[in-house]
């Protein structure tokens, strides 16, 4: 699956300076490729980088090394200088962020915060009014402030900004956790919708390996910086290689699940990896 | 079964007589420098020897100074400069201060290394004679001091403004727009500054007794308002001579406007930075 | 009975509907009951209302009894005493519990333990040095570490009836199942009632004896976890278990529920679910449908379900 399609990561690395000396490594030779409307799902639990690689695909982290790859053209490690080249840039990966509350401006409504998308990008604002019905929001919810919209409109709200940029990648970072089950399963529907319909490749970043394993083609299992299995979402779930990928799938509760199983398989990992 | 009612707690704090009281106050005190020319007997400036030190009266309510002007006509005018000059000084410390926080806050790195350094030999200054300096400098006035305490205040404005546009800043939704491919510049001025808008002038509201003293202070000292002006500052000055002649008035009447103004203001300002503070 | 919740309206001014509409629950010693619902759906007050606690200025008619106690009734000493002794509640977030300036050893020893069993407690929930952790203060510790603090805090004086108000919401997965193993633990060694409360329906069947949904601040099914997943009664159950994806070898379609959550600004003169079920009739939103007993033995309140027996308010008496 490397080396080919829409978004092509090589070998990226990130690390932090730890206070006491020595570094944190953040992440450790990720590479992957999504196809054009293709999906791929980065998991792990907290602190395992998927958060930092996401970061490092929209370019609010550098990566100490690798390239990020978008339609053949490499992305440049800094943010541009040059206006056009920034919105160059942007159109290539846009992101949609885990609070639904916090990534948008308290003070623009609904309406203002796309009109400020589009006209950055010289768009026609009245497209505003298409986005806003794409994401299922009306005219009510237009006039209204982050503060004024459920969880679930903000959401809808932060995805409609990210797809007036017109993006060709779009980067999900735990976008459904915070969200109600039944809200939850909408944005999933619409992300589905996007994808098919507009072609936009998803990365998609969660904890949550049902929500993975619904919307992803491939999937990448991180664990302290590291990719310990990828491959195809249906293999990787199902066959698991690895014994850390093999615990995280017994630590999902289902029907007769026991969390004993899921506390021996940790220690069995603990004891085989450290 | 059993049924009961707790007793109602107040959800949101209830607005302090004390406030209430100050509010209306500074209200009662901005409309009467509005009003000054309709209200006060007297032109300010208007001399009459022959009513030097007069003790109040029906034709001086608050008696009069040692050159004979109506003290509730000068000090009605006096209202004027004293309200308007902590404004337009607080206005220059805002503009300068809150450009330096949200650069240093922004950039980081060395700039923000400067910034900071830059505030705090600013802060290793007595205020009042970092300001008198620029006077000896700049020379005396009214416009050279509302300039030098604006600049005096600006390192106070930046420290605070850098806090509150680390904190702000580090929220997705300036992500966002950087995601969206904004310029950073655009980022802070149109979308980074006004959500720290509240938080800001809360301060300023706090800053605002102080500086309406400190202005005082330098009339006081001969180095700001200048004669004929009304300034309390310079009205207490020239009304302390008259203390020795046992006339308290020209000296007290000033005075305790001062006061009971930046008592009022720090009473009102406190509450409205708690307020503004807890929304924003 | 441990714990018995019977026909709880609770009621805050300025709101279009009671938080709480004539809940009734039950859990009787040593056994685990779910709470599932979504945000706003009443799973928190239903929860806090056991400790005695209600929201300021709420009004609130019907009962609630903890071991016989009646908890509504409770004041001054009597209601510390059951606030400290026989009910405790684990919420989502550890860092609310514990004093951000005390060490660990402090929290568990202001909760009655010893020093020697505050050691005992700390590696019984799986804290690694537990004689260093004492001394540590809450910021040195993560959030998972955090939780198990709180854990072994609610362990120092076991309590009859622990409510667990999405307790392990904000962990990884696999210390989401540590922390779950060793809830366990409590009931088994001390016959202890859990009341979990989670948004997660498939952990609630997997975890729990019995579970009760909720929604808009009533109780719209109550079934054995088991029965829950097999055969949901209620349209909403239905629902919510159509639209969680679930892991397994046979991906299916995930059928959101239309609309969202209701908020407190709005009154339902009918069922509550009325507008985003997909079974609704004319008549459902003009009355309150009642509970009806299922065959085996669970309740739904839905008006399409046959009413067999109209279920009685209250089933079990404590």
């Amino acid at each position: 699956m490397n080396n080919t399609g829409l978004l092509v990561v090589d070998k990226v690395c990130k690390s932090y300076p730890l206070p006491g000396g020595g570094r944190l490594t953040a992440a450790e030779d990720v590479s992957f490729g999504v196809a054009p409307g293709g999906s791929l799902g980065i998991v792990g639990e907290s602190g395992s980088g998927k958060t930092t690689v996401a970061r490092m695909l929209v370019g609010l982290v550098r990566p100490d090394s690798g390239t990020v790859t978008v339609g053949g053209t490499a992305r440049a490690a800094r943010t541009p200088g040059r206006r056009t080249a920034r919105l160059a840039r942007a159109r290539e990966i846009q992101m949609v962020f885990q609070d639904p509350y916090l990534s948008l401006d308290p003070r623009l409504t609904a309406g203002q915060c796309l009109r400020t998308a589009l006209r950055l990008h010289g768009k026609e604002e009245a497209l505003a009014g298409e986005l806003l019905e794409r994401v299922g929001l009306g005219e009510r919810e237009a006039r209204a402030r982050p503060r004024q919209l459920s969880g679930g409109q903000r959401q809808r709200l932060a995805i409609a900004r990210a797809l007036a940029v017109d993006p060709r990648v779009l980067v999900l970072d735990e976008a459904v956790a915070a969200l109600d089950v039944s809200i939850q399963a909408q944005i999933l529907a619409l992300l589905d919708e996007i994808r098919r319909e507009a072609g936009v490749a998803l990365v998609f970043v969660s904890h949550d390996l049902a929500v993975v394993q619904h919307i992803t083609d491939d999937v990448l299992v991180m664990r302290r910086g590291r990719v310990v299995e990828q491959g195809p979402t249906a293999r990787v779930l199902s066959e698991p290689s690895d014994p850390y990928t093999r615990l995280l799938l017994a630590a999902v509760p289902r029907e007769g699940w026991d969390p004993d199983d899921a506390v021996a398989a940790r220690s069995a990992l603990v004891e085989a990896t450290g | 079964m059993t049924a009961l009612t707790l007793a109602p707690v107040a959800v949101r704090p209830r607005r302090p007589v004390g406030v209430l009281l100050a509010g209306s106050f500074l209200a009662l005190v901005a409309l009467a420098a509005a009003l000054a020319p309709l209200l006060a007997p007297y032109a300010p400036e208007a001399i009459d020897l022959s009513a030097s030190l007069a003790g109040t009266s029906a034709e001086h309510l608050l008696g009069t100074d040692a050159s004979g002007q109506d003290l509730l006509s000068r000090v009605l005018y006096g209202a004027r400069t004293s309200l308007i000059a902590p404004v337009l000084l607080l206005a220059v410390a805002a503009v300068l201060g809150v450009t330096l926080g949200v650069l240093a806050a922004w950039r980081g790195g060395w700039v923000d290394a400067f910034v900071s350094r830059l505030t705090d030999v600013m802060y290793a200054f007595p205020g009042l004679l970092f300001t008198v300096l620029i006077i000896a400098v700049f020379g005396t006035g009214m416009t050279t001091s509302v300039l030098a305490l604006g600049l005096a205040y600006t390192p106070t404005v930046a420290k605070y403004t850098r806090s509150l546009a680390l904190s702000e800043s580090g929220k997705p939704y300036i992500d966002a727009y950087r995601v969206q491919g904004m310029g950073g510049a655009r980022i802070c001025a149109l979308y980074l500054v006004p959500n720290l808008g509240r938080g800001v002038v809360g301060y300023l509201v706090v800053l605002f007794g102080e500086a309406l003293m400190s202005l005082a202070t330098l009339s006081y000292l001969g180095f700001g308002a200048q004669p004929p002006s009304s300034d309390w500052g310079l009205m207490v000055q020239e009304g302390q001579a008259a203390v020795v002649q046992s006339a308290l008035l020209p000296a007290l009447v000033p005075g305790t406007a001062i006061a009971a103004v930046v008592v009022s203001f720090n009473v009102v300002g406190v509450w409205a930075a708690d307020r503004l503070g807890r929304r924003g | 009975m441990l714990l018995t919740i019977d026909r709880l309206t609770v009621e805050v001014p300025g709101t279009a509907r009671p938080l709480l509409d004539e809940v009734a629950l039950h859990i009787a010693e040593g056994e685990v009951v779910g709470l599932v619902g979504e945000s706003g759906s009443g799973k928190s007050t239903t929860a806090k209302a056991a400790l005695g606690l209600l929201p300021a200025g709420a009004t609130a008619s019907g009962s609630v009894h903890v071991a016989g106690a009646d908890v509504l009734s409770l004041t001054g000493e009597e209601l510390r005493r059951h606030r400290a002794r026989t009910v405790s509640m684990v919420h989502q977030d550890p860092r609310a519990a514990l004093n951000p300036v005390r060490r660990i050893g402090d929290f568990l020893l202001e909760r009655g333990a010893d020093r020697t069993r505050a050691v005992e407690l700390l590696a019984a929930v799986g804290l690694s040095d537990p004689e260093r952790r004492m001394r540590q203060r809450p910021h040195e510790l993560s959030g998972g570490m955090l939780q198990r603090v709180v854990i072994a805090g609610a362990l120092a004086t076991p309590p009859r009836l622990l409510l667990a108000d999405e307790a392990t919401s904000a962990l990884d997965v696999t210390t989401q199942a540590e922390i779950l193993a060793l809830l366990r633990t409590l009931r088994a060694e001390h016959g202890a009632g859990l009341l979990f409360i989670t948004h997660d329906l498939h952990l609630a069947a997997a975890y729990c004896d019995r579970v009760y949904v909720m929604y808009a601040g009533r109780v719209v099914e109550e079934r054995t976890a088991a029965a829950l997943f097999a055969d949901p009664a209620h349209p909403y159950t239905r629902g919510l278990l159509a639209c969680s994806p679930t892991l397994g070898d046979t991906p299916r379609r995930i059928e959101p529920i239309p609309g969202k959550p209701p908020s407190l600004s709005d009154a339902f003169p009918g069922c509550p679910f009325t507008a985003r079920c997909p079974d609704a009739q004319p008549d459902c939103s003009s009355r309150h449908p009642a509970a009806v007993t299922l065959p085996d033995g669970g309740t739904a309140a839905c008006h399409r379900i046959p009413a067999a027996v109209p279920a009685p308010a209250e089933r079990t008496a404590p």
